[in-house]
């Protein structure tokens, strides 16, 4: 656990959903909410202006929506991470914005452990959040068939065991390999497929067929 | 093989008693007009009766009756699968159609009859003549008048003819049957007018669902959600912030019975959608908005003028789309007064809110941005209309339209809409007094 606490932005264009969220995280002493936004707009200019560690991003929100707001937050110098909170689990618009680089998907109806738990994981950025969820997410569109970068036979199966959920350190013991060596190898996947992070790589190296799913 | 025996006796003996029941008309409709045209113009010629009859059977299949029981006899006796309809508000089109087949019946009934009772017992006459060689004659007049055949070529073909005419005549009625049997979907059918306003109706309730679950998604959906969060939340910290549990838990209270107001409006609307007759109470619904906005501080003028015979979903969608708009002015408006204009016109509702923005807020900005404009347009496209906001000096205006299918005219809706206005004028009057 971090000696700062974790900084936590809350978008939703429900007060009452922020004000829940708001109560729930700030009730942990290692997150604390720093702001909420009412709108995208608000949403990106507060993630400028605060400098959160992690968004709460509602996916559906009036003016500029959770999707856009979510492009404009990455784009910002050292950005946050942004967890996108949805009503819905099978929402196009939430594949949509981990394709742009979301980090993760949180159902509004997940219970105060799970959403604790869910900005915990994005904000470490160490594994995957809901591996299975998001397995199910990504299968509900075809994937491209041309295009793949050319990762090696060792890079494709580390991927394989990001997009299970696995930790570096799971995946070291899995390979028998040293931490620091699928370090290298994840590092090495994320920057061919140009992804922000190990959920962008698993959605688009399913999409560029590297992964099964 | 006795199965088979025993059907094609039912098979026939209903053709057959179709055919009757066609030739027991046509028979009692041939005696009235030929006694009516000989009480007035004495003999007539047959051609003059033929005609005579036919208008009265077209007169027939006129009357109101005809086509239930000429559906009724085609189900039952011709065995008619296809689908037969008895609108219950025939169109010309539908009149016509059961008055050539209520013609067609008693024709095809009065030929099977002449055929059996006629023509059977005269080819029989003619045959025995023809073997007996002998004309036969009651008195001076003879029966048939036929001459004698003059050889045994001649006789057995007259023979042959007689045989085949009266087998032709004891069959007759099963390919007329058949016949009737394969036109009876195309007389007595839906009409293309009736097929293409079944497809109509269908795209009208498929629309329908799509809007009934836009209000479940937009108003259950979001209530249970902020209902989970809040719930999550206080649980989370009833022991560290009691004060903070109680307010989520107050939430929690006032969202679920929100919600349950507007699952019984639902409700309502889905129950007077199946009774087709949408008499929605929006001018009350309307009133309550009015008034719940109005103890929450906005000093609101409303003036409502509704039409009567507003679809049930298109009543609520005005509802909503005042209450989005009055919650917009309350939440993002500076103080002062709001005006709500609710009225209606050829083209259909036109809602108009107006009030005061706050100096030095940016045109466009928080507004518009408002959950309010957004939803508001997508409810509007749902119905074909438009909604648009936009600054006006001091004062942010929405105006949305809804198209709807003409309305009836204010005389007949008299009393409703004064009702809806006075209602409003009442409140308005009454605002200082505390309950209102």
């Amino acid at each position: 656990m971090p000696d700062t606490p974790v900084r936590v932005l809350v978008a939703d264009d429900e007060p009452l959903v922020r004000s829940g969220l708001r109560l729930i995280l700030d009730a942990e002493p290692d997150l604390q909410v720093v702001g909420e936004a009412g709108d995208g707009a608000q949403a990106v200019e507060l993630a400028r202006s605060l400098r959160p560690d992690v968004v709460c991003m509602d996916v559906r929100m009036p003016g500029v929506d959770g999707l856009r707001a979510t492009e404009l937050v990455l784009r910002l110098p050292d950005p946050p991470r942004v967890l996108v909170v949805t009503t819905f689990e099978h929402d196009g618009y939430v594949l949509d914005a981990l394709t742009v680089g979301a980090s993760g998907f949180l159902l509004k109806r997940a219970g105060a452990d799970e959403m604790v738990q869910a900005v915990r994981t994005v904000a470490v950025g160490q594994s995957l959040l809901y591996p299975e969820a998001l397995r199910d997410l990504i299968r509900s569109r075809p994937r491209a068939t041309t295009g793949a970068p050319a990762l090696t036979p060792r890079e494709r199966e580390v991927l394989g065991l990001v997009a299970q959920g696995m930790t570096n350190a799971e995946i070291a013991t899995a390979l028998v390999v040293g931490v620091e060596t699928v370090r290298t190898h994840v590092a090495s996947v994320l920057a061919k497929l140009q992804a922000r992070d190990r959920t962008q790589a698993v959605v688009l190296g399913y999409r560029a067929g590297l992964v099964d799913l | 093989m006795q199965a088979t025996k025993r059907y094609l006796m039912r098979y026939l003996a209903r053709r057959f008693a179709w055919h009757m029941l066609g030739a027991a008309i046509g028979l009692a409709l041939v005696l009235l007009v030929y006694s009516l045209l000989n009480i007035s113009a004495g003999m007539v010629p047959s051609w003059a009766l033929a005609v005579a009859t036919f208008a009265a059977a077209i007169g027939l299949g006129l009357v109101p009756g005809a086509r239930e029981l000429e559906v009724t006899a085609a189900r039952a006796l011709l065995d008619v699968d296809d689908e037969l309809v008895v609108p219950a508000d025939p169109r010309p089109a539908h009149r016509i159609r059961t008055a050539v087949w209520v013609a067609g019946h008693l024709a095809s009934g009065l030929l099977v009859a002449a055929g059996l009772f006629a023509g059977i017992p005269m080819a029989v006459l003619i045959g025995v003549e023809a073997l007996a060689g002998e004309s036969l004659r009651s008195g001076d007049s003879f029966y048939t008048g036929l001459p004698l055949p003059d050889g045994p070529v001649s006789l057995a073909l007259r023979l042959i003819a007689c045989a085949a005419f009266a087998l032709l005549a004891l069959v007759a009625t099963w390919p007329l049957g058949a016949a009737a049997s394969a036109l009876a979907g195309r007389v007595l059918g839906p009409t293309p007018h009736d097929r293409m306003e079944t497809a109509l109706a269908r795209a009208r309730r498929e629309a329908e669902h799509t809007r009934l679950a836009r209000e479940l998604h937009d108003g259950i959906g979001h209530a249970l959600t902020v209902v989970s969060v809040q719930a999550a939340a206080g649980r989370r910290v009833v022991a560290a912030n009691p004060e903070a549990a109680a307010e989520a838990l107050a939430a929690i209270e006032d969202t679920a019975r929100s919600a349950l107001t507007e699952l019984d409006q639902l409700l309502a609307v889905l129950r007077d959608d199946a009774d087709d007759e949408a008499p929605v109470a929006l001018a009350p619904a309307l009133g309550d908005v009015v008034s719940a906005h109005r103890r929450a501080g906005l000093d609101l003028a409303a003036r409502i003028d509704l039409p009567e015979g507003l679809p049930a979903l298109l009543g609520r969608t005005v509802q909503r789309i005042v209450t989005e708009a009055l919650t917009n002015a309350h939440r993002h408006g500076a103080p002062g007064p709001v005006g709500l204009t609710v009225g209606h016109d050829d083209d259909g509702v036109r809602i108009e809110v107006v009030n005061p923005v706050r100096a030095g807020s940016r045109p466009g900005r928080r507004p518009s941005g408002g959950r309010g404009l957004s939803g508001i347009r997508e409810r509007v496209a749902l119905f074909g209309g438009t909604a648009e906001a936009g600054r006006d000096g001091d004062s942010w205006i929405l105006r949305a339209t809804l198209p709807c299918a003409p309305l009836r005219t204010a005389e007949r809706t008299g009393d409703r809409v004064h009702g809806a206005t006075d209602r409003a004028t009442d409140r308005t009057t009454n605002r200082k007094d505390p309950d209102a």
